[in-house]
């Protein structure tokens, strides 16, 4: 039997199962059946799938357990999909017992704990618990409650004291499935002990509230023009397809079919035959064809039709009463009289007879569109006509062509402005010689200008070539492309020395966190359990490192480059934990 | 900027700090310091016929061309057994540097802010700027530009913005900088001249390696532009951005700065001690409040 990375053997029993003989095995991560003779495992439960334990009578025949598991893809609300018997072999009673007894000690362990309400807190279970129910990402959210009972460093790493409520859950996990690189370090952290799940998202509580407004928002309606596009079948004809959904928008589209569906169906004729009938309408059909009034005549349809033109056609629909000037075409009428321009003769309602319902029908459509999207939030029409003209003065102001204002400035007035520009140069800046000595420098001072020797001394050139050279390989070394594939690396090294530092940089992003504000008794113990948890991070750097040198890669000091490449992760927790005791004694110091 | 070909011409100017007091300092003697210039300068012209150069000299007081001769009043004898145009060049950039140093020892007067030690290093990029200018305008062919600053001398903080100006102004123009520290601490301003420009910056360590300055030069700065795409310079791995407090000259990893002047800060103070600007503390929240609220979980509004 494999065990995978991490595994370890617990328990194995000699069992049967659905009369086959095996033996059963419990890992701190699985439980495996495996069948006599089998090389692999034919029952694998993960604790995370595992729901609920059965147990016979004491005084049964036989000694047995059943247990229940989620099956693959069921959420951990339904009910358990499966269930295994497993009966114990020995003849012993006794001892079967006790040993099946050691099983149901370590399922209670991992029983999921469902609280008395279901969806209230689950503050019933322990601390770590509670949080920690999303540190699973694919929804088998229960399994952390094990990872808990594992680590024992995870309930020691834990900082935060409320346990998250069950919304607060519920958004990890939504964030977390949608984001897969933050998945992944979760897992990487959390999962495995390195960061409590409160601390974890303590530094990403901008992502939560930004996944918490995004749940709120509700989709508007679709703004698309509906079109029923048919497809063609064998032999020339067409079929529409119309589902509840489409038909929901037909309705609203058309509140004349709605209420012709209302009248007739179901008592006059089928939901079927409704829409056969719409489909071969003149109704429908009117405006998809250039040959117009294609389609039967149709009891039902053509009052539809009727209607719809009335309805659209109606000039007393608006009361042009409520019209905003701004929007009323008639009124530019005015201008042309008093400028001499020509009147506009574009803007003629109704001049293209057979493409004004279709053009009603658009407008229609954008006014349901617009309604959709103002909802109740329009405005009332003021009838004031005060109101209405500092509407309209405030619409037609333009404000490019209105004096600029002069804007209120201070000066800057900086003081010292050498200071100003010192500061910008570093080093010593008092190195400087006074004038007394410039003066006597300028005496000594004398120069040769006569070149005509050669120059008899380059200076020491192998040196000199050996800096020049030695930075044009680095630089070259930079910017090679693939330079991180020339060292060879095997991937789960790759990951792990990423795992190093995901966990070095998540410790260190509290640490530092805590240590920019002054300093309460309450976070003092914050932060020393995050230094404390740094030996975790050490631990794993370590075994990282350990990993390197007894890896095979083509890579001869993959061990090195390793340690090469976790060392900033090392040098910068010692900072971080020295500058963090640094303060503390300086605290201690003063106080 | 198109892609430099390989026939094309450089036009090359050099800025050559002569500050007496900066070259004292110097391991190097500025004498031999002159005669690797000056063979650097001939290498230069010998790489190609149509190779253009200008030199410009500075120390602390001013600024002068020393060649083309058409801004000097120089006339060189010719001399049979020298190339004519490597003859020319090394004694007009020779006799400059002598007068320039014989008038710098006899005047005093230095302008307001920049001392001894320094040189007015942006007045001469600003002309060479100028020269390059006029210099790519005048050239039929297409001529390709770049600017060494042979620098002693320490940073000046007055000539800062001047500076920066003209590093910008460089990079529009599309002039490299190579900036090579002969001695002293590194320059910041001219680090960045050379980071910005897209030259390079080098700091020949004299000391150590007693002067071997032509060197440095031709394996950095000789090369042109169409070579330099195909090249790997050697590179300052670690150019320090940090900024320095204006209160004690401390390079500062977290720092307060002035909103309103920008000053840098290593501790909070109520007013700006630069600008006097007095800060508003009603904004900022405290960090204990902050932390508070931050701990406290955020309800989504319920519509």
């Amino acid at each position: 039997m494999l065990l995978l990375d991490g595994e370890t053997l617990v328990h194995t029993s000699p069992t049967s199962c659905s009369k086959d003989d095996g033996t059963l095995y419990y890992t701190n991560r699985r439980i495996l059946w495996i069948k006599h003779g089998a090389q692999t495992p034919s029952i694998v439960i993960q604790h995370e799938d595992f729901r609920l334990q059965q147990v016979s009578k004491a005084d049964a025949k036989k000694v047995m357990l059943r247990i229940s598991v989620m099956g693959p893809g069921q959420a951990p609300s339904d009910a358990p999909a499966l269930t295994y018997t497993f009966a114990w072999k020995n003849a012993n009673k006794e001892e079967a017992l006790a040993d099946r007894d050691k099983y149901v000690n370590e399922l209670y362990k991992i029983t999921p704990r469902k609280n008395a309400g279901g969806d209230a807190a689950p503050t019933g279970t322990s601390g770590t618990a509670a949080p920690s129910a999303a540190a699973v990402p694919n929804g088998s959210g229960k399994g952390a409650a094990t990872m808990s009972s594992l680590h024992p460093e995870f309930a020691k790493v834990k900082i935060g004291t409320d346990p998250a409520s069950a919304e607060d859950i519920k958004l990890r996990q939504d964030v977390l499935s949608k984001n897969a690189d933050l998945a992944k370090l979760h897992r990487a952290l959390v999962v495995s002990g390195l960061v409590s799940e409160e601390e974890f998202w303590s530094t990403r509580k901008h992502i939560l509230e930004t996944q918490a407004v995004q749940s709120q928002l509700r989709k508007g309606d679709s703004s698309t023009w509906l079109d029923l596009a048919p497809t063609t079948q064998d032999g020339g004809n067409f079929k529409y397809t119309i589902t509840p959904n489409i038909a929901k928008r037909i309705f609203k589209e058309y509140p004349q079919v709605k209420r012709a569906y209302i009248d007739n169906v179901p008592h006059k004729i089928g939901e079927k035959q409704f829409w056969k009938r719409f489909l071969a309408s003149r109704f429908f059909n009117r405006n998809r064809s250039t040959s117009a009034m294609k389609g039967n005549p149709d009891s039902i349809f053509d009052v539809c039709l009727r209607d719809e033109d009335s309805m659209l056609g109606d000039p007393d629909r608006f009361s042009s009463q409520f019209i905003m000037r701004l929007l009323d075409l008639s009124r530019t009428e005015e201008d042309s009289v008093e400028t001499g321009n020509m009147p506009d003769f574009t803007m003629r309602p109704g001049r293209f007879s057979e493409s004004l319902s279709l053009i009603r029908r658009f407008n229609h459509h954008s006014e349901l569109v617009l309604q959709s999207a103002i909802g109740t939030k329009r405005k009332e029409l003021s009838v004031s006509s005060a109101t209405v003209d500092r509407e309209l003065g405030r619409a037609t102001m333009l404000p490019d062509l209105e004096q600029p204002r002069a804007e209120k400035r201070v000066k800057l007035n900086i003081q010292d402005q050498s200071r100003y520009l010192t500061s910008l140069v570093k080093g010593d800046v008092t190195m400087r010689s006074s004038d007394e000595d410039m003066l006597q420098q300028r005496s000594t001072f004398s120069i040769n200008f006569d070149l005509s020797h050669p120059l008899s001394d380059c200076g020491n050139t192998q040196r000199t070539m050996a800096a020049l050279t030695g930075s044009v390989r680095r630089v070259a070394f930079k910017s090679r492309p693939n330079r991180i594939k020339e060292l060879n690396i095997p991937p789960s090294l790759s990951k792990a020395v990423e795992e190093c530092y995901g966990a070095g940089t998540e410790m260190l992003r509290h640490l530092w966190a805590i240590m920019r504000l002054p300093m309460t008794p309450e976070k003092r113990q914050k932060a020393d359990k995050i230094t404390a948890a740094f030996d975790n991070v050490h631990k794993h750097i370590r075994s990282t490192i350990t990993m390197a040198n007894s890896a095979e890669s083509k890579n001869a000091n993959l061990g090195s480059t390793i340690e090469q490449m976790v060392q900033p992760v090392i040098d910068s927790l010692n900072a971080g934990k020295k500058e963090y005791e640094r303060r503390v004694h300086g605290v201690n110091a003063s106080s | 900027m198109s892609e430099a070909a390989e026939p094309e011409a450089s036009l090359l100017v050099v800025v050559l700090d002569t500050n007496t007091a900066a070259w004292e300092r110097c391991p190097l003697q500025f004498d031999r310091a002159l005669q690797q210039v000056v063979i650097f300068l001939n290498a230069y012209l010998a790489l190609k016929p149509e190779n253009k150069l200008a030199v410009i000299a500075t120390n602390k007081s001013e600024c002068r061309y020393l060649y083309p001769t058409e801004f000097t009043d120089e006339t060189t004898i010719p001399e049979m057994q020298v190339y004519e145009q490597f003859r020319d060049v090394d004694t007009k950039v020779l006799t400059g540097v002598q007068k320039m140093i014989e008038s710098g020892s006899m005047s005093s007067d230095t302008p307001a802010g920049i001392e001894q030690g320094q040189s007015q290093v942006s007045r001469a990029l600003s002309k060479a700027l100028c020269y390059i200018n006029r210099g790519t305008k005048a050239s039929v062919n297409k001529i390709w530009p770049r600017i060494l600053v042979v620098s002693v001398a320490d940073d000046a903080p007055r000539e800062y913005i001047a500076l920066m100006n003209t590093i910008f102004a460089a990079q529009k123009l599309g002039v490299l900088i190579d900036v090579c520290k002969v001695v002293g601490s590194d320059s910041v301003f001219l680090q960045q001249a050379a980071e910005i420009t897209g030259g390079n910056y080098l700091k020949v360590d004299t000391q150590e390696n007693r002067g071997s300055l032509l060197q440095s030069l031709m394996f950095t700065c000789l090369a042109d532009h169409f070579t330099r795409s195909m090249l790997y310079s050697p590179h300052n791995d670690l150019i320090d951005f940090r900024a320095t407090c204006f209160c004690h000259k401390r390079v500062v990893d977290i720092g307060y700065v002035c909103s309103v002047c920008l000053s840098i800060f290593c501790k909070m103070a109520p007013v700006c001690s630069t600008c006097k600007t007095k800060f508003s503390f009603k904004l900022v929240r405290a960090p204990s409040a902050a932390n508070g609220t931050s701990a406290g979980k955020k309800k989504p509004p319920v519509n």
